[in-house]
């Protein structure tokens, strides 16, 4: 054999996308799931929920249910729930329905908060 | 805070990516990918699919491809499609995988070990008392 035997049945469903922080992407990436964004991205996000990590840098529209910004973003931003860490550096317009931005974060741009923001998820 | 400063990269089930990808080491790909790579090494899981040209160091394809792709080394599972263009230098495949596209050996740059051989002719392979008697010997008894 040329290479070690493996269990194909061990193949596992993975629904988190890891863009690693040496790739440099151009396009749009969709996904039902998570994605975390280490690298670097020229083009639309769309996904359930988007971490842009401190290598991380999205030039583009990002639409996401939840949105955490510790890298750079220069684009558009529509969440229901933004989070903009210390290192975080957001220029463009924002649109979310709860906020958070933590002391040190770069923001320039145009913030518009959604109306009737949803409550609090039941169990 | 997370950090997943990995150098590899994950395309998650579901998950869709059309347009360019560069300066990439090692992808797996559960989803679609709609690209153009050169990267060391590609995994395409069974599930995920793939097309566009790529150029891989190694590539272990379980899944769907459709392009033109250029590997050193590449193992074809049994769940995989492939389709289009094949290079490789080296190959493996598992029963059951379905190829429908043209594959062609890459002889352009041959193992070390092959382009050492040339130097060496069959006399330095063979045993030293195989070897013909030199026809004169100090020793010997010509009278």
């Amino acid at each position: 054999m040329m290479f070690k035997a493996q269990k194909t049945s061990d193949i596992s469903v993975q629904e988190v996308s890891l863009i690693g922080s040496d790739i440099k992407t151009e396009g749009s990436i969709e996904s039902p799931a998570a994605i975390h964004l280490a690298g670097t991205h020229q083009g639309d996000v769309t996904c359930k929920s988007l971490i842009v990590e401190q290598t991380g840098s999205v030039t583009g529209k990002i639409k996401a249910v939840d949105v955490r910004v510790s890298g750079t973003v220069i684009g558009e931003i529509e969440a229901d729930n933004l989070q903009i860490t210390k290192s975080g550096k957001i220029e463009g317009s924002l649109s979310y329905k709860r906020i958070e931005i933590e002391d040190g974060a770069t923001v320039e741009g145009q913030f518009l908060q959604k109306k009737s923001p949803a409550p609090a998820a039941k169990e | 805070m997370t950090h997943i400063l990995a150098k590899k990269s994950v395309f998650g089930t579901g998950a869709v990516f059309r347009g360019k990808i560069s300066k990439v080491g090692a992808v797996d790909i559960h989803g679609e990918v709609y690209a153009d790579l050169e990267l060391d090494k590609l995994v395409l899981e069974k599930g995920g699919i793939l097309e566009g040209n790529v150029r891989v160091g190694l590539g272990v394809m379980a899944g769907r491809f459709t392009g033109r792709l250029h590997a050193h080394s590449i193992w074809v599972m049994k769940s995989s499609v492939l389709l289009g263009e094949i290079e490789y230098a080296a190959l493996q495949m598992d029963r059951g995988a379905a190829l429908n596209c043209r594959i062609k050996h890459n002889w352009e740059t041959p193992p070390p070990s092959l382009s050492e051989a040339k130097d060496v002719s069959p006399a330095d392979m063979m045993p030293a008392e195989l070897l013909p008697q030199k026809a004169t010997d100090k020793d010997g008894d010509a009278s």
